[in-house]
């Protein structure tokens, strides 16, 4: 038996899961890398071994949690004798100005030693979600059959191998953040729960709509007790929190660079995407916040059987809501640790959405085309640069108006949205028909 | 349930453990990490680097010295005339003013730290000096009306042949006077006052070739943009003129010329993150219209190395190629 109910992680199922899934990272990770977003990495690490931080130069974009990991990080590289993380060449030069503003390209190129050791710091993150998640469900549900194969589904998830490997982004930390939050708060643990939500926000900013679900859910625990004080244990913990990450910007006066990855999408429009983001995306996000506020509203109002699993279930629409708004390949893995829950562990209808996406944003996250070989082929002998060429051409012919590449990547963006939109469907229809639980109704297999 | 507990605040601990390293080991990198020095007899180069970087050592002949002054020249209430650029969705964006202050963290990274900005009243103060060994930079595309007024007599141009070292991005040089209401005028062949012909354009092109004179290799020079750069072609006969990074086939990345005792240096194109790094580049490693490259070392320093070198030319170190981490000039033994 592949995965049993023994208190262990470790099974038979778990160690082939992660023995395939690390070696899947490994092969992907060391043959293509989508340069324009791991040459980010590398260039903010120059940055912060030059002693210019997060923020004195271009480079980082993003709040500074992540930075921060990437200090550390900078340790690893110095101590492997990673003595080149990337390099500009001129070959290579024409893809910048060929490229589609939406899928740009770069003439710089991370070494192939980075792109492996950017794979295993993300990889070591996958890792320890895949183990938060299996605790997850073990704790919430009960189930640690179940609570293992959900861990073994998410190291063995096609689109988590390549946006990490591939794309070097960093949004399982996220999941984990979000996961580690609700699961603090079920064990009443508010100022650490606080602690890691400011964490989570300041990684990234979409586990900020949970705002709203996990305040509903200390009241409805503590209804009849001390919910005001557990709400200022929980805002003390995301203060102080929030305050020991941000005093380096705030004593440097760079508090707004901080935020100019969300302020930036929506005072700045300089490509066609930047158009679509400056109109649709402040409609989108009022409209998500409104749902967001009316799901932790519809919680807090019904009685509900078990309360854990009915706010697992609605902190699971909560972030479902996020991706009405169409989005990178990234950031479905928020949503992906709490999909394989609901679809292995409380409700099955939601796994063809699931598969759905696992074809989808797979697609999607690898149309980056031939610009993920340039590493091995700029500083391996595994891919000739003429070969190279070929592959380029191909990924750039146009069919129906558009290049491989782009067609690629539409596709795989469609059939990623039509798997969140299934699954929009199922929690909805669930939502509004059930009436006890706020949709949850119970373990169905 | 114990279990789980305990194992969810171990992995919260070492999380937000994570975190907090990260950020106060993000304070303790500076530019003392680095170092480099040059034996009394210029023979060896000794490198010292905080964990392990690729390093390069230039050695050339006809360089200039490190400047004794650096001034970049910006003030909000004069016009400017450089072109707004775009930036990635979710980047910063690319103001004179932002680009100003990362020029300054930029030339710090490279042991230029005698930078000041400067307004045009006190442009003029200085300008109106000795230019020699003196740099000034300035990226508005618009010279102010203090130091230029569209003759061969304007402060500037005086300053520059006395021996000054003019740096200049954003537009076509000498075309703009900006005056503190924030407007422009236009200076009819504007350039020839400077470079003694109409030899810079505003035509975009395209240059996927490095120059093949060994300086933007050795340099890590980047951008490949030509625009508003020299077509050295049209400069006056017997003109010094050095052009180096790429090339589009008429003009260069980058251009420096001979003007009188000093040099005007274009560094193309519109505002860019890799036109920043390659101006602090050119300033801080001394590149003349009489550069020649002696010698050019590559190697990887962890902790300290030590490399032999060709005696004789000034010596320009940096650490971390592409992407580098710090430079110096030394001057020739």
């Amino acid at each position: 038996m592949l995965f049993d109910d023994s208190r262990s992680f470790l099974c038979k199922g778990i160690i082939i899961a992660l023995a395939v899934g690390l070696a899947a990272r490994f092969a992907i990770g060391t043959l293509l890398s989508y340069n324009y977003d791991v040459f980010s990495w590398a260039l903010i690490i120059s940055n912060i071994e030059a002693g210019n931080g997060l923020y004195d130069v271009t480079g980082y974009n993003y709040t500074p949690v992540w930075g921060y990991i990437l200090g550390i990080f900078a340790q690893f590289t110095e101590v492997l004798g990673i003595d080149v993380l990337a390099e500009r060449f001129p070959e290579l030069i024409f893809t910048e100005a060929a490229a589609d503003p939406i899928f740009p390209h770069l003439a710089f190129v991370t070494t192939v030693q980075f792109n492996i050791a950017v794979t295993t710091l993300i990889a070591v993150f996958d890792v320890l979600t895949g183990y938060v998640l299996y605790r997850f469900v073990c704790d919430i549900y009960g189930d640690a059959k179940k609570a293992k194969i959900c861990a073994a589904i998410w190291l063995l998830c096609p689109f988590v191998i390549t946006v990490g490997a591939v794309g070097g982004m960093f949004d399982c930390i996220s999941a984990l953040l979000t996961m580690l939050c609700i699961m603090l708060l079920v064990k009443d643990h508010e100022f650490l729960a606080g602690a890691v939500f400011s964490t989570a926000f300041l990684l990234k900013f979409f586990p900020v709509f949970l705002f709203f679900i996990f305040i509903a859910y200390i009241v409805a625990k503590h209804r009849n007790g001390d919910y005001i004080g557990r709400m200022v244990k929980a805002a003390l913990g995301f203060g102080i929190m929030a305050l020991i990450i941000l005093a380096p910007q705030i004593a440097a006066g760079q508090l707004g660079d901080c935020f100019s990855f969300i302020t930036s999408r929506v005072t700045t429009s300089t490509t066609v995407i930047g158009d679509i983001e400056h109109y649709a995306a402040p409609i989108a996000y009022v409209l998500i916040l409104i749902l967001e506020i009316f799901i932790a509203y519809r919680f807090l109002k019904t009685d509900h059987k078990n309360l854990d699993r009915s706010f697992v279930w609605s902190s699971f629409i909560g972030i479902l809501i996020l991706f009405i708004y169409p989005s990178t390949p990234t950031y479905v893995l928020l949503l992906t640790p709490f999909l394989i829950m609901t679809a292995f562990v409380t409700d099955r209808r939601f796994r063809t959405p699931m598969y759905i996406l696992m074809v989808g944003t797979t697609i999607f996250s690898l149309s980056s085309n031939a610009m993920s070989l340039t590493s091995i082929t700029m500083y391996t002998d595994l891919l000739p640069f003429d070969t190279w060429m070929q592959i380029y051409t191909w990924f750039d012919t146009r069919v129906m108006g558009m290049t491989v590449a782009n067609l690629m990547a539409y596709i795989g963006g469609t059939i990623q949205y039509a798997g969140i939109l299934i699954a929009l469907y199922h929690a909805f229809k669930t939502l509004l028909t059930v009436k006890e639980e706020c949709g949850y109704n119970g373990i169905h297999q | 349930m114990k279990v789980g507990l305990s194992v969810t605040i171990a992995t919260v601990a070492f999380i937000l453990l994570v975190v907090v390293i990260g950020e106060a080991l993000i304070l303790t990198y500076s530019h003392d990490n680095y170092s480099s020095s040059i034996s009394d007899d210029g023979q060896l180069c000794e490198i010292t680097s905080r964990g392990a970087h690729c390093y390069d050592v230039v050695v050339t002949a006809g360089s200039m010295d490190s400047p004794s002054a650096v001034y970049i020249y910006y003030d909000e209430r004069y016009g400017s005339a450089h072109e707004t650029v775009s930036v990635a969705v979710g980047a910063r964006e690319l103001t004179e003013e932002s680009y100003v202050k990362q020029l300054v963290k930029t030339l710090n990274v490279r042991s230029i730290t005698n930078v000041s900005i400067i307004n045009a009243e006190e442009a003029a103060g200085i300008l109106s000096g000795d230019g020699n060994g003196i740099a000034l930079i300035s990226l508005s595309g618009a010279l102010p009306d203090t130091v230029y007024n569209g003759t061969s007599d304007s402060p500037v141009i005086r300053w520059i042949e006395s021996g000054g070292r003019l740096y200049w991005a954003g537009n076509v040089l000498g075309k703009y006077i900006a005056h503190d209401n924030g407007s422009v005028t236009e200076v009819p062949n504007g350039t020839s006052l400077f470079l003694g012909s109409e030899c810079i354009d505003s035509e975009r092109t395209e240059s996927y070739s490095r120059i093949d004179n060994r300086i933007g290799k050795a340099y890590s020079l980047i951008s490949n943009d030509t625009r508003y750069s020299v077509i050295a072609s049209k400069l006056p006969e017997g003109t010094q003129c050095l052009g180096f990074g790429f090339t589009d086939g008429l003009r260069s990345s980058s251009c420096i010329v001979s003007v009188g005792n000093g040099t005007v240096c274009i560094i193309g194109g519109d505002y860019s993150d890799y036109q920043r790094i390659d101006l602090a580049q050119i300033v801080a490693s001394g590149l003349s219209p009489l550069t020649n490259i002696i010698d050019h070392r590559t190697g990887t320093v962890s902790g300290k190395t030590v490399t032999e070198i060709t005696r004789g030319g000034s010596v320009y170190v940096y650490i971390g190629g592409d992407l580098t981490v710090y430079a110096e000039l030394h001057e020739a033994v």
